[in-house]
């Protein structure tokens, strides 16, 4: 399997930039790079998820192209991603064989057969599974491990392991390597991702390392050390103008105390501080459990363990209102269907979080809304062509401004924004940048999640970075670069640095 | 030992739970009644249960999707009206007619499910008002002819078991043999997990389509069963079908998320029902509390499966 100069674009975003990567039959192959390095891109467009913009693929020395997911499979191109794809309501055996069943006589499926070859599939990779239980029972690993098997019962030339390896402990990792080695030495190909270097190294003889749309650099693994790796993976210009960070925090008092925090969905020992005044990013890659640490601090999620104290008071966080109540507010990641009423006007957008401050005996009064959005149109700069316009019909940024500019009457102390400038351009992402620092230096303690490293360095006094749900390491000062918080991302705790790089 | 226990445990699982409440409302329906252990009173049974069964399999098919299909008691209501005028030209034949014409209101409803992707109570909803209203053009009084053949086929009892029961046990035989087909596998795979099932390579519109037709087919045969017990033609009599069926899909443990589901289970929703429209007849009750008992079964059936499934999901 080779590339030929894959391209991808969404609208004006580049997302693959001519990607030329050859996969080769005998050979495990890593790819490797940050959030939104491309990766995904890649495979997607390899199994015919996605159409490429421009760019061919060569398979087996002949050229082509893959228009469907159902192509790519009887090509022999298998994939297991992350995101599970079984029915809860099959057994293991139906769902490994979903879509290509043995059938005996008369048409009907030859269960007989299923659970035999099941049988020996999952013997195979010397698991103990019963092939007849509902896979809605079993555990997330072993969920994933059916995905597996799922895939390699497609006898695949070449298998992509997509963050397989995310949910599997030591042991069922050591077993999808000895069925890696196995498809090696049977001359298939392996395409593996995953954000645990050890494996990188472990499993994979080649690698090539993307950063931005392109691949940046490849090499067999065994010319390469973890340090380089992170190295290659890193080296992006701070281009951007951001305001001056808060360096003189140590009078400033402690906002939010996050201590031994866990949920049902898997965040554990999270324990952190938030002082006024402060930015905080939560880096790592993406899926780390950042989305679940600001969801369970607003009261979306069920926290089974620890305690959050907001100034010194301890708070219980049930629901939203709860989080409201002791002076939470939330701008979630995507605008157009959590953060926003799209179809609504502009004003009715701003008076969503302070609707009590805007009626007189509990009808909507035309004067006190008119003095909660002059307020919020002039802090936040919101430019709309008339303020009962929907939301809808305002640029990316502006809309951005209406969420968070909302909270600005409700007189919150803890600003939790998720992804506060993706899809904006640059210079409302600057001004974006500077009222954040605007609302910090007033004395809010905010975090943001963001998958663009440069916002992480630039704008955060602090980023925690998250690794397999819970907060790895702090990086503080100097120590904020981008090589760090990569490294960290991987879980490799030893080539942090002292220094910025 | 041991053994024999774990085949009985075996067995025991495949009988499904709602033949539990099925036996108990049976026991009392003979307490009250003994006369329905006789010939004349299991034949009586046999056709009461066969009919909601046939309407609840029907239902079942569609849930087993993750969609309702509202118009399972008007396709019934056509089905005898077009008997009971077709029967006297067409003789055997007027039965071919009705299973495809009601398969192709199923047709007509399965692709506007499933490609323009309109959820399928509200589809249904207005096509059981189009196929309800058509019956009351071509029947507004109950009528027609229906031929002797048809009232034996339904109504007699060679030896003990009624002919009624042998049609829903060759309905049950020729649904096993589709649940093992290909087609059969792809109805639970979509139900269970749409984006699952696409990913495998199945059609998510091609399952629920046939859900669709397979259900307006079931409901024909309903119909067909209610017009040789009747004797006539008649384009209300099939209205009750629709709520009893979703009653009783939900009595016979079907999950309304779609995957799980059981023929087995729906034929002891069906007992369910049927019986408990014999107790309150016998106790003379009229029609109106079998409304309202079947309302309050259903709302019973729904809470326990919502409270059964809730295992603490985030």
């Amino acid at each position: 399997m080779e590339t030929l100069d894959l391209n991808k674009t969404y609208g004006p975003t580049v997302a693959a930039l001519n990607v030329n990567i050859t996969l080769q039959p005998g050979r495990v192959h890593a790819l490797i790079g940050e959030n939104g390095a491309g990766k995904s891109t890649v495979i997607k467009m390899i199994t015919g998820l996605v159409r490429p913009t421009s760019g061919h693929m060569r398979w087996q020395g002949r050229l082509l192209d893959i228009h469907s997911p159902l192509e790519a499979r009887s090509l022999g191109i298998v994939a297991v991603h992350q995101e599970l794809t079984l029915v809860d309501t099959l057994t293991v055996a139906q769902n490994i064989w979903l879509g290509h069943e043995p059938f005996g006589r008369l048409g009907t499926i030859d269960y007989k057969e299923m659970n035999l070859a099941s049988t020996k599939l999952v013997g195979s990779m010397g698991l103990s599974l019963d092939p007849s239980t509902v896979v809605g029972k079993l555990s997330l690993s072993e969920k994933q491990l059916v995905e597996i098997l799922k895939a390699l019962s497609l006898n695949p030339q070449l298998l992509i392991l997509d963050e397989a390896t995310s949910t599997l402990d030591d042991k069922e990792v050591e077993v999808l390597h000895g069925i890696v080695q196995a498809l090696r030495s049977e001359n298939r190909a392996v395409l593996f991702v995953s954000h645990r270097m050890k494996e990188i190294f472990q499993f994979c003889g080649y690698c090539s390392i993307m950063k931005d749309g392109s691949v940046v650099f490849e090499s067999d693994t065994a010319s390469l050390n973890e340090h380089l790796v992170i190295t290659k993976m890193t080296g992006r210009e701070i281009s951007q103008a951001f305001p001056a960070k808060n360096v003189d925090q140590n009078p400033a008092k402690t906002r939010l105390k996050v201590e031994g925090l866990a949920t049902r969905n898997g965040l554990h020992e999270i324990t952190f501080q938030l002082r006024s005044g402060e930015i905080v990013g939560l880096g790592g890659l993406q899926g780390h459990g950042q989305a679940e640490l600001m969801e369970s601090l607003f009261g979306l999620k069920t926290i089974t363990r620890g305690s959050v104290e907001i100034d010194g008071k301890r708070i219980s966080l049930r629901n939203a209102p709860d989080a409201l109540r002791a002076g939470i507010a939330l701008v979630p990641e995507d605008r157009k269907s959590e953060g926003l009423f799209i179809d609504r006007t502009v004003e009715e957008n701003m008076i969503a979080c302070s609707f009590s401050d805007c009626t007189r005996m509990g009808v909507i009064s035309r004067s006190r809304v008119r003095a909660v959005v002059s307020t919020i149109v002039q802090k936040m700069g919101v430019k709309a062509p008339s303020l009962r316009e929907s939301v809808r019909r305002l640029s990316g940024g502006n809309q951005q401004k209406v969420a968070v500019g909302r909270w600005l009457t409700t007189h919150f102390k803890v600003l939790l924004l998720m992804e506060p400038t993706r899809g904006i351009d640059v210079a409302t992402k600057i001004e974006i940048y500077g009222l954040l620092r605007e609302l910090a230096n007033a004395g809010v303690g905010i975090i943001i999640t963001t998958n663009e490293m440069i916002e992480l360095v630039g704008l955060c006094d602090r980023v925690l970075v998250m690794f397999e749900k819970g907060i790895l390491t702090e990086l503080a000062g100097a120590r904020i670069s981008e090589h760090n918080i990569l490294a960290a991302s991987f879980g490799h705790r030893r080539a942090i640095h002292d220094e910025g790089t | 030992m041991m053994k024999a226990h774990s085949a009985f445990r075996k067995m025991a699982s495949r009988i499904p739970l709602a033949f539990v409440p099925a036996a108990i409302v049976l026991c009392i329906n003979i307490v009250l009644n003994p006369h329905i252990l006789s010939l004349r009173g299991i034949n009586n049974l046999s056709l009461q249960i066969v009919t909601i069964a046939l309407a609840v399999m029907a239902q079942t098919l569609v849930v087993l999707v993750r969609e309702l299909d509202m118009s399972v008691g008007a396709v019934v209501c056509l089905t005898t009206v077009l008997v009971g005028s077709t029967m006297g030209t067409l003789h055997i034949f007027s039965l071919v007619l009705v299973l495809v014409i009601a398969a192709a209101f199923g047709l007509f409803s399965g692709l506007i499910v499933a490609y323009v992707k309109i959820p399928g109570i509200v589809v249904t909803l207005a096509t059981s008002m189009i196929i309800g209203g058509l019956a009351l053009v071509i029947m507004p009084q109950p009528g027609g002819t229906v031929e002797e053949f048809l009232g034996r086929l339904v109504n007699d009892q060679p030896l003990l078991l009624p002919n009624s029961f042998l049609i829903l046990l060759v309905v049950m035989m020729v649904w096993k043999y589709f649940k093992n087909t290909k087609f059969g596998s792809a109805l639970f795979a979509v139900g269970g997990n749409p984006f699952s099932a696409y990913a495998s390579g199945l059609s998510v519109e091609g399952a629920k389509i046939a859900a669709y037709v397979g259900s307006a087919l079931l409901a024909a045969v309903a119909g067909i069963v209610v017009c040789g017990k009747t004797m006539t033609g008649d384009a209300t009599i099939g209205n009750p079908y629709t709520l009893s069926s979703i009653a009783g899909t939900v009595l016979g443990g079907a999950s309304f998320m779609g995957g799980v589901a059981t023929m087995k289970g729906a034929v002891a929703g069906a007992l369910i029902i049927g019986v408990l429209v014999n107790i309150l007849f016998f106790l003379g009750l009229s029609s109106h509390y079998q409304n309202i008992a079947e309302g309050i079964i259903l709302l019973a059936a729904v809470v326990i499966s919502v409270f059964a499934n809730r295992d603490g999901k985030d």
